[in-house]
């Protein structure tokens, strides 16, 4: 296999309260390659360690042990003023709660993280209402969260995760707080950036369901990877 | 992400919340309207004060008395107000020669020997006046235009001329509005006697300047001041206080002099040439710059002082802007957490937070400056509308200006900004140092 690792762990330990009597110890060794254009699940039970493996692939965390390369960055050399500027550049997040600002219409969430990279105000609206329209969100740009429904909040939240550009598209649970229905077209859209636009996904999830619509299925338990296998076929 | 965007956020999040963002201001917006009401009226009062006072003779306006030298070592038991002899009064030679000897300091020095009332029948009206012997400056020491001829003059005064210079009402009313310069009129005194004046002279009278008569007296029924030469005065005046000389003089000083160290000069002068240095008597010499300047120290003193207790609410104010920033670091901890997982720095955070409470104190300061002007105003307006109703003859003398104080405004808006920064920055702290994971989470 040739195509280039986009997400490179190797024997990743995260402890808590490190040197305490109430140590912590949640992922025991974790190694795990992502390869350019790939659709990973990282399946697990709540307690697994899935959440925190997602904080370390997402930059919001450091790994106690172990080496992560995210897209040729190696993250032990970043300080942790620039880990933000990693996370702006390299990743966009989709969560299950969506995560936008309240009170803030969604091209004004789409734009944010163009305004965190320092991108102009003029070719921000543009990129932004550009992402929109690919999620088919454009009649609803100056629409308030509180104004759409949950569907439409995930789409707008695709959107803000995909106008950087990143590396990877990081998603946990972004089904999980919609009904089936919804949830299947939030969830077309992913296969859709994937076959269309050959991101790298990763879908953090604790349904096994799910995790069937992609390509490698991770399954994770007590802080290790107890199985990690390419899936027969991909769903759609 | 510069200053700007932090500042576009601002208002952002302030429309977002309105209620909140108005509660918030409320305590900055009581705050700076105190502070710059309270300003307003004290610099609306000194404004009105100089005005009047300047009004009455202006900065150059001296005037001076014979007093009593009270001794270094009195006692008060036994020390009396010494007798003033004829000799202690100034004669109107001593007076022309201390002119002379400051002939480029003084521009005028102005007598007054009143007659009292008298009356000039007209043609068809007897009009009443107020007969007064005085000098060159007379008009300038009122502020008084001239009209029409000349006042009366100091070589009028060496002469003795029999010359008068009358109002217009005068002229209106006793002489039928007739040419007057040149004309002979008969002044019958109180006492029986009677004075043959040529007029030389026409002033405009001004009501506020003799307002002792009430307002509603009609014009013509005015007593208004005729004026001759203060030697034909003393002439023909009816002596029976029985002193022929002066003890009050006014000055006018000419123009750049200092008029404080003038009135200094005036005393050590007389010393030397009349009471000697350790003589009973002294003529003590005021000016009215010095005291114009006392009363406005201490208008200055009382303005500051109440400014502060005002600005120890601003102060309060600051504190419940820090309140209420806390409240929202803790409402919006969510969306930091957002913000840092999309990209935000912690100094984005931190600019944003304090961005915000800085932009509220001024919205606050602004409108507090506004409601304090006007506040001032309308006090100030009040306090005219009531002296006018209460007492209508000093009423009618001060004409209140009102004056907001540039400098409290300046001094507030950067008040403002300094309370946001110092009440903003604690929590804009705690904003920035949130842990994004922590702050995805929280609910």
């Amino acid at each position: 296999m040739d195509k280039k690792v986009i997400i490179d762990m190797k024997q990743i330990v995260k402890r808590y309260y490190e040197n305490q009597p109430n140590e912590l110890e949640i992922l025991h060794g974790i190694d795990l390659q992502v390869y350019e254009g790939e659709f990973v699940s990282i399946v697990g039970e709540s307690g697994s360690g899935k959440s925190t493996l997602m904080n370390m692939i997402g930059a919001l965390d450091r790994p106690t042990e172990g080496s992560y390369i995210l897209d040729g960055e190696d993250m032990e050399k970043i300080p942790d003023a620039k880990l933000s500027e990693i996370r702006n550049r390299k990743i966009g997040f989709v969560f299950q709660s969506f995560c936008l600002i309240p009170r803030t219409s969604a091209v004004r969430n789409v734009e944010v993280p163009l305004m965190y990279a320092g991108v102009p105000r003029k070719a921000r609206r543009e990129r932004a209402m550009e992402l929109l329209d690919m999620v088919g969100m454009t009649d609803r740009a100056s629409h308030k969260p509180n104004e759409l429904s949950g569907g439409q909040n995930q789409r707008v939240a695709i959107a803000r995760a995909m106008v950087n550009d990143p590396a990877i598209i990081l998603a946990d649970e972004p089904t999980g707080a919609l009904d089936s229905k919804t949830g299947h077209v939030v969830m077309d859209i992913f296969h859709k950036l994937h076959r269309e636009q050959h991101k790298t996904i990763v879908l953090i999830t604790h349904s096994p369901e799910l995790a069937k619509e992609t390509e490698r299925i991770v399954t994770i338990k007590d802080g290790c990877i107890v199985s990690d296998r390419r899936n027969g076929g991909e769903q759609s | 992400m510069n200053l700007m965007e932090s500042i576009r956020l601002a208002f952002e999040s302030i429309r977002a919340n309105k209620l909140r963002s108005f509660l918030t201001m409320l305590g900055i917006i009581i705050g700076i309207s105190s502070v710059i009401t309270i300003t307003t009226i004290g610099t609306s009062l000194r404004a009105t004060i100089s005005n009047t006072m300047s009004d009455l003779g202006g900065t150059n306006y001296l005037y001076g008395y014979v007093n009593a030298v009270i001794p270094d070592d009195v006692d008060y038991d036994t020390w009396e107000y010494p007798e003033m002899d004829e000799s202690d009064f100034l004669s109107y030679q001593e007076i022309v020669d201390a002119k002379e000897a400051f002939a480029d300091k003084i521009k005028a020095i102005i007598l007054s020997w009143s007659m009292g009332e008298g009356t000039v029948t007209g043609t068809n009206y007897t009009s009443k006046v107020s007969v007064t012997g005085s000098t060159e400056g007379w008009l300038d020491s009122y502020s008084l235009d001239l009209i029409a001829g000349r006042e009366i003059s100091d070589r009028d005064c060496a002469e003795e001329k029999a010359t008068a210079l009358v109002s217009d009402l005068f002229v209106k009313y006793a002489l039928n509005g007739e040419n007057p310069l040149g004309k002979e009129i008969e002044v019958s005194l109180g006492n029986g006697s009677v004075l043959k004046l040529h007029i030389v002279g026409v002033y405009k009278y001004d009501v506020q300047r003799f307002g002792t008569a009430s307002s509603k007296t009609p014009e013509k029924d005015l007593t208004t001041p005729l004026i001759i030469p203060v030697t034909y005065a003393m002439e023909y005046a009816d002596n029976s206080w029985g002193s022929s000389g002066f003890d009050y003089l006014e000055f006018l000083s000419a123009e750049g002099v200092n008029p404080s160290e003038l009135a200094a000069e005036i005393t050590k002068y007389f010393d030397s040439v009349k009471y000697g240095e350790a003589g009973k008597f002294q003529l003590e010499c005021f000016d009215l710059a010095s005291q114009l300047g006392i009363i406005d120290t201490v208008l200055n003193v009382v303005t500051v002082a109440i400014a502060i207790i005002a600005a120890i609410s601003l102060v309060v104010g600051g504190v419940g802007v820090m309140n209420i920033m806390l409240v929202s670091v803790v409402e919006r901890t969510k969306e930091i957490g957002i913000r840092k997982a999309l990209g935000a720095k912690n100094r984005n955070v931190h600019l944003q937070f304090l961005t915000e409470a800085v932009v509220i104190c001024l919205i606050g300061g602004v409108i507090g400056i506004l409601i304090g002007i006007l506040n001032g105003f309308l006090l100030a307006k009040v306090a005219g509308a009531l002296v006018e109703s209460y007492a209508s003859d000093i009423g009618s003398m001060l004409s209140m200006t009102v004056r907001p104080s540039m400098t409290a405004i300046v001094i507030s808006v950067i008040f403002s900004m300094l309370i946001g920064i110092l009440f903003g920055s604690y929590p804009a702290k705690r904003a920035a140092r949130m842990s994004p994971i922590d702050a995805l989470r929280y609910e």
